[in-house]
């Protein structure tokens, strides 16, 4: 085979990685596993609104043996899933600084904690699908990033590519701490302004909305996902001259900007109508999980065009293309 | 006839069996999860194109 998956494992990787490699599968399949059923036992939880005063009684009994169960099935996801996530959000500060890990590790708090509380009590709602949902979501784009780079990694890289490569990786760093640390100001505000105004059960979904929203999933992914698909067209393509080489890395350069600003304008678009209330947390998670994925597809796109020349080109070795 | 008292009305006693299902599909979610777990740590998941190719490498001529 010329072009290995990259969910396949790369042979020259050591145990280690191997182990690590496989805890992420588990970690993101354990999660999408138990999203799939607290979204189903969360069901009567959003009919009960339109259910009719006879049947609220059984309904409300059902809702709360149907919270317990969410409950088991989301501690695991929160303990064992979202590991990593508590990790990097405790080195980040330890090292007193803003990083990817500590908006999404307070988001998850701050849906998980409230929810088990009504649960013990009996009373409020519950937010045990959208915790699933987002640390599902999130495990998917790590794991995706996380594949990327393994199959990236272990190759040898050109000076020039390095370059290329390190100044975009700083440049998505920069956009995305500054990003994170306007979301995490732009939160702070929200839980402020919405307990103030409407109280603690009204503000809880519009921050848990707001910290979700505020990962920034795609922007960190954009580059990793761009110079997989520079390596793999080049890998394609060993005779590739001088200026052919050039125009990839332009047209990598191109690829990886537009994936990261227009995932970070995705983001900004969201922001004001989660600021208000408008979007459920359960609608930022899918969200951040699209904007992850067009991200992905942008640089599949770009390995496309650069392993299959388009067909209206007639004559490729005149070099006229 | 599209009145109040001709809706089915739920009791208690029958949204019992509740009590046995809820448990039982949580069982199911932890079996489907072990038995995953134990596939991931045997390496079923760590080569997919090696898998993929292996189908159609296989040695199963007649002369065997």
């Amino acid at each position: 085979m010329s072009h290995p998956s990259i969910l396949a494992l790369p042979a020259d990787v050591g145990p280690a990685v191997r182990l690590v490699r496989r805890h992420a599968l588990v970690r993101l399949s354990l999660a999408w596993l138990a999203m799939m059923q607290v979204m189903m036992l969360a069901w009567p939880g959003y009919v009960r609104e339109a259910a009719s005063e006879l049947v609220l009684p059984t309904l409300d009994w059902a809702i709360a043996l149907m919270n317990d169960a969410s409950l088991a099935l989301t501690v695991p996801v929160v303990a064992y899933s979202a590991w990593p996530i508590w990790r990097g959000a405790w080195a980040d500060l330890r090292r007193r600084r803003v990083g990817m890990d500590l908006p999404v590790a307070l988001g998850i708090a701050a849906a998980f904690v409230p929810s088990a509380y009504a649960t013990f009590t009996g009373q409020g709602p519950v937010y045990f699908d959208s915790v699933t949902m987002f640390v599902a979501f999130l495990l998917t784009a790590r794991y995706l990033a996380l594949c990327a780079r393994l199959s990236v990694g272990g190759q040898r890289w050109p000076a020039a590519l390095q370059a290329e490569r390190r100044s975009l990786e700083r440049e998505a760093r920069r956009v995305g701490a500054g990003f994170v640390a306007v979301q995490l100001a732009l939160a702070a505000a929200a839980a402020l302004g919405w307990s103030w105004h409407a109280g603690l059960d009204e503000a809880l979904p519009v921050v848990v909305a707001m910290l979700v929203l505020s990962c920034p999933c795609a922007l960190s992914l954009s580059v990793p996902t761009a110079m997989l698909s520079l390596h793999a067209a080049a890998a394609r393509r060993p005779d590739m001259s001088r200026g052919q080489a050039r125009a990839l890395c332009a047209d990598v350069r191109r690829v990886a900007r537009t994936s990261l600003y227009g995932s970070l304008a995705w983001h900004l678009l969201m922001v004001p109508p989660a600021f208000f209330g408008w979007v459920q947390p359960w609608l930022a998670a899918a969200s951040m999980l699209a904007s992850s994925l067009a991200v992905a597809g942008n640089a599949w796109l770009l390995w496309r065009r650069q392993v299959e020349p388009p067909a209206a080109c007639a004559a490729p070795e005149a070099g006229r293309c | 006839m599209r009145g109040a008292r001709s809706r089915p009305v739920l009791t208690g006693a029958r949204m019992e069996i509740l009590y046995l299902l809820i448990p039982l599909s949580l069982l199911a979610v932890v079996a489907i999860a072990a038995a995953f777990c134990w596939a991931v740590f045997s390496g079923q998941y760590d080569d997919t194109d090696q898998a993929a190719q292996a189908v159609l490498e296989d040695d199963d001529g007649p002369g065997r």
